[in-house]
């Protein structure tokens, strides 16, 4: 017996998610087998035939320091650029729910960098950025070498920070403004009556009310700056300088197919995946429960 | 406001006009670059807009492939965001109103999906998508698969290499992505029951329900999904840099950041082209946000549910 307000009908459900389960198995599941294929097969990049070589591919792989260090940066940058959006964002977030004169306005134009977000960011970010003209040019005048992305390693990674940070503001603004404007004006009347000031009411009312976004907002750039990390390496340094910037998502690229190693980057791919998911399940272990979902 | 706090105000209102600075300065400058001339962009950025905005975009649309680009990324781009649309609502639609035993493992597989992003398994996609379609042509062929797709789309797909340098070839891994499915299943399960069971008691069948009640019901995630999946598509990368190899095929954000590679490898920059070349890759997304800001907000709250 179906359960209440549901269709009769073997045959509809499966003729319904067919398409998409047509379309994940041809670009997902296929490529993830011949993926995992290729890490215990040494394949060869203009045809020819495989040859299987059990676990040569990862003795390789652990024995390449730019491994380790390309996986170092990667988790560096994931850490450092969702920390800092998160955390601008909300500050932007608790003064726009203020009902400032400026709140409408500002409610509006910081969605606008969604537009631009990724790749078209990095090339006009890179521009804007520049050491020669760019608006942190003058620091050079105080002491040359001291701002330059192109030459410095630090400076490069700063810059990818600053273009991440300015293309996912928009969503994590969205998303926790939206969450201080469901607290009840009464909650800080009374907590006001209590004799609770606005810096008080921060900490102890508006932040543990906002846990549930403040956690959505955490696992979105965690997956966001694992993946827009290619786009912003792509269209702003390259890896460079002197792979001071070469993240994993980055290295997988270049390997497959600049150096045709499509064992070792299918290698790479799988242990990127296994951490991936790793992070994705110690995330929701360590931090969903401190998030407080009644209200 | 509860209490007169000015001090705070006042510091809450610095930190705005902080971030709005930071959000709209990129803009500014793009459009006062791409009014300037080369000989004022050399000298420094310039702050205050030129004259010289024609002549620049005179530039990208006649010696650059930008304009072909910037239709190709429109094709793709609705392509991917109704293709997604369609997929997804039908796929969620299956998994809410139907009694079927295997559906969680189908959406379990769906969601796995999230797990890994093109980025991360793109060499074998690119695979896929060229030439190891061999062995997996006969299997679609024998199965019939084959028939269901030229049904769908109107062609055959002969998965040989004729996936590159295709529109088809661009959208296709694009539309094959768990999001949409996963958030039309929350909002489907968030529709009373009672309305299913009217219909049903009614005599309407799954399809009727889902055109004349659900998908009326479902306009506000829709729109705001629309949004997302139409900026995400216009800004993809990795995936057709890879699968367009001719310049005329690619999407204008591939096109933008080949401006940036002539730079590095030594060619004189002209950011004023560059730039000009930015403002009409921008205007189209920039439009669709600021038509359709308010559903994104709104789909996000529910989302977030």
């Amino acid at each position: 017996m179906a359960r209440d307000g549901q269709f009769q009908g073997r045959w509809w459900p499966i003729l319904l998610s067919l398409p998409q389960l047509l379309l994940i198995f041809l670009f997902f599941y296929w490529p993830v087998v011949i993926g995992l294929k290729w890490s215990f097969f040494l394949e060869r990049p203009f045809g020819g035939s495989a040859e299987f070589v059990g676990l040569a591919n990862f003795q390789r792989l652990f024995q390449d320091t730019e491994f380790y260090a390309a996986a170092g940066r990667s988790l560096v940058f994931m850490l450092t650029a969702s920390a800092a959006t998160v955390l601008f964002s909300f500050v932007l977030a608790v003064a726009a729910d203020r009902k400032l004169r400026l709140s409408g306005f500002a409610r509006n134009v910081l969605f606008w960098p969604q537009a631009l977000a990724g790749a078209s960011a990095g090339v006009v970010l890179s521009y804007l950025f520049n050491p020669a003209t760019g608006v942190f040019s003058w620091l050079n005048t105080l002491s040359p070498g001291l701002w330059n992305p192109v030459l410095d390693g630090f400076d490069a990674n700063i810059l990818l920070n600053i273009a991440y940070m300015w293309g996912r503001i928009p969503i994590d603004f969205a998303i926790l403004l939206a969450g201080l404007q469901a607290i009840p004006e009464s909650y800080h009347q009374a907590a006001a009556v209590d004799g609770a000031g606005p810096w008080r009411r921060l900490l102890d009312l508006q932040l543990p009310l906002l846990t549930p976004q403040i956690f959505l907002c955490i696992v979105i750039e965690f997956n966001e700056s694992f993946n827009q990390a290619f786009k912003l390496i792509e269209s702003m340094t390259h890896g460079g300088p002197g792979n001071s910037t070469n993240q994993l998502v980055y290295k997988i690229f270049v390997d497959g197919f600049r150096g045709y190693d499509l064992s070792g980057s299918s290698t790479q791919s799988l242990i990127l995946m296994l951490l991936f998911i790793f992070i994705v399940v110690a995330q929701f272990a360590l931090l969903e429960r401190r998030v407080n979902y009644a209200r | 406001m509860i209490e007169t706090t000015r001090s705070i105000d006042r510091a809450a209102t610095i930190v705005l006009a902080i971030g709005i600075l930071f959000a709209l300065g990129p803009f500014y400058l793009v459009v006062t670059t791409a009014t300037s001339t080369f000989a004022t962009v050399v000298q420094g950025m310039p702050l205050r807009p030129g004259t010289a905005l024609f002549a620049n975009l005179h530039h990208v649309l006649f010696q650059t492939d930008i304009p072909q680009q910037v239709i190709n990324s429109m094709i793709i781009a609705v392509l991917v965001t109704s293709g997604k649309a369609i997929v997804s609502v039908l796929s969620a639609f299956a998994i809410v109103y139907f009694d079927l035993k295997g559906k969680t493992v189908i959406f379990g597989m769906i969601l796995a999906t999230m797990m890994m992003p093109i980025e991360v398994r793109i060499v074998s996609t690119y695979a896929v998508a060229s030439n190891v379609f061999t062995p997996f042509q006969d299997l679609i062929d024998i199965t019939g698969v084959n028939d269901l797709i030229e049904m769908l789309t109107g062609m055959r797909l002969s998965l040989e290499v004729n996936l590159l340098n295709t529109y088809v070839g661009m959208a296709l891994p694009l539309i094959a992505t768990a999001t949409g499915t996963f958030l039309f299943r929350q909002f489907f399960q968030s529709i009373p029951r009672e309305l299913s069971q009217a219909a049903r008691m009614d005599g309407a069948g799954p399809v009727r329900f889902l055109i004349d009640i659900l998908l009326p019901l479902s306009k506000a995630p829709l729109g705001a999904l629309t949004v997302i999946m139409f900026e995400s598509a216009w800004n993809q990368l990795i995936w057709p840099l890879m699968i367009a190899t001719d310049p005329r095929m690619e999407p204008a954000v591939v096109g933008l950041t080949e401006f940036q590679t002539a730079f590095n490898s030594g060619q004189s920059p002209e950011y004023q082209y560059m730039m000009a070349a930015a403002l009409l890759v921008i205007i189209p997304p920039l439009i669709v946000i600021a038509l359709l800001q308010r559903l994104i907000v709104r789909g996000l709250v529910i989302g977030e549910k």
